[in-house]
């Protein structure tokens, strides 16, 4: 300061014109302060600016963190319950495959049953076997002979009775089929099968090995054998290939026979 | 010398702590280099008055328009796509190392000789 204060002094100087410089001001304290103020306020601004800057990305950043840790952990619960829901599934189709198969099961019991009662109309190869009345029977034979040319309710029963020892399936006389609870009997002059009257010839079909059930009958000194040798009726044994024998007619009914193998629960009841 | 410092407190304190509007963050891109312009003119304004040659008409005058020309500049940069902040920031921070390394050997003289009339002597010429 002093010294430039002396070369300013020492401007007048004639032979220096040069050394004059352009009129100096110097109050620089003043200048200098108000740079700084606004230098200062620039830089403030600034400062807080960026620090908003950086805040605002950085808590963009953890809520995206945040976000990412949420949907992780919602991709986790879904895949397990993807998993269970799978789990499930299988577990249905096996209880369905299952019921299906019982329900199958139970399908082909029941035909069996049905079957076994009569209860559908069945076909098959068997034997035909035909006993009739001999028409030859005289006028005036006396009535104990007569029998001897008449087919008997016990006659037809023998051959059915004998049918089934050998094996017979299913047996229906004259179209009619017999169940579990059929009867053949002798009322008056007529025989019924089931309340149901028939008249000769008596037609005796039965599905079943035709050669067994024919073996049967015809063995020496079985039933037709005795029947050729002590009466007078007519008898014919045939092969069938194919015969179709109907259903029962009605269903049997049980008014006073009860399941003897019980579940608790019928037990309980009265 | 305590005024400007005063100055640059107070400054400070008030703009960060008053409550000044934030800049739009595409405005303090442009602030940084206006600021980077102004610590520059600062810096040369006490260089000139350590070599006694300060003249507060152009220190003012340089502390605004160089501001405002170095955001400027750097606005119409980005209008073309050319960085031209980064001429800034290089052009400014070589003037502003540069004259700080002179303003320290400046502080060394004096601090050497321990006389204005040493710092006559040998300091002046660089």
């Amino acid at each position: 300061m002093n010294d430039s204060l002396a070369s300013s002094e020492s401007a007048p100087l004639p032979a220096q014109p040069v050394r004059q410089r352009r009129t100096i001001r110097r109050d620089v304290q003043l200048s200098l302060t108000v740079a700084f103020f606004i230098l200062s306020g620039l830089v403030a601004t600034q400062v807080k600016t960026q620090r908003n800057i950086r805040d605002s990305a950085a808590r963009a950043s953890q809520m995206q963190l945040a976000e990412l840790g949420h949907w992780k952990k919602e991709a986790e619960r879904l895949k397990q319950a993807n998993e269970s829901l799978q789990a499930k599934l299988n577990n249905l189709l096996a209880a369905s495959e299952q019921e299906s198969k019982q329900a199958k099961i139970l399908a082909t019991e029941l035909e069996k049953v049905k079957m076994a009662m009569g209860l559908m109309p069945v076909k098959g190869r068997g034997l035909l076997v035909t006993l009739n009345d001999n028409p030859k029977m005289p006028k005036d034979a006396p009535p104990i002979e007569k029998d001897l040319y008449l087919v008997h309710d016990w006659q037809i029963l023998q051959v059915v009775n004998e049918l089934r020892s050998a094996g017979a399936e299913a047996i229906a006389v004259n179209g009619r089929r017999l169940g579990v609870n059929s009867y053949v009997r002798c009322v008056g002059l007529v025989i019924r099968v089931d309340d149901v009257r028939i008249g000769a010839p008596y037609k005796i079909e039965a599905i079943g090995d035709p050669e067994a059930l024919r073996g049967a009958l015809e063995a020496p000194g079985g039933i037709l054998d005795e029947f050729r040798n002590n009466t007078y009726i007519l008898s014919q044994v045939t092969a069938q290939e194919a015969i179709l024998l109907p259903a029962i007619e009605g269903t049997p009914s049980f008014k006073h026979a009860k399941p003897a193998e019980t579940t608790d629960k019928q037990e309980k009841e009265p | 010398m305590w005024l400007p410092l005063l100055g640059l407190l107070v400054g400070f304190a008030l703009f960060y702590f008053a409550g000044a509007p934030l800049a739009d963050p595409v405005v303090a891109k442009y602030m940084a280099v206006a600021i980077l312009a102004g610590i520059d003119t600062v810096i040369g304004g006490i260089r000139a008055h350590v070599e006694d040659k300060f003249d507060d008409w152009v220190f003012i005058s340089g502390f605004f328009i160089n501001t405002l020309l170095a955001a400027g500049l750097a606005w119409v940069g980005d209008q073309l796509g050319a960085d031209l902040v980064i001429a800034a920031y290089v052009v400014f921070g070589k003037r502003i190392f540069d004259n700080l390394a002179i303003l320290r050997r400046h502080l060394l003289n004096y601090f050497q000789k321990r006389a204005p009339a040493a710092l006559e002597e040998n300091g002046l010429e660089w």
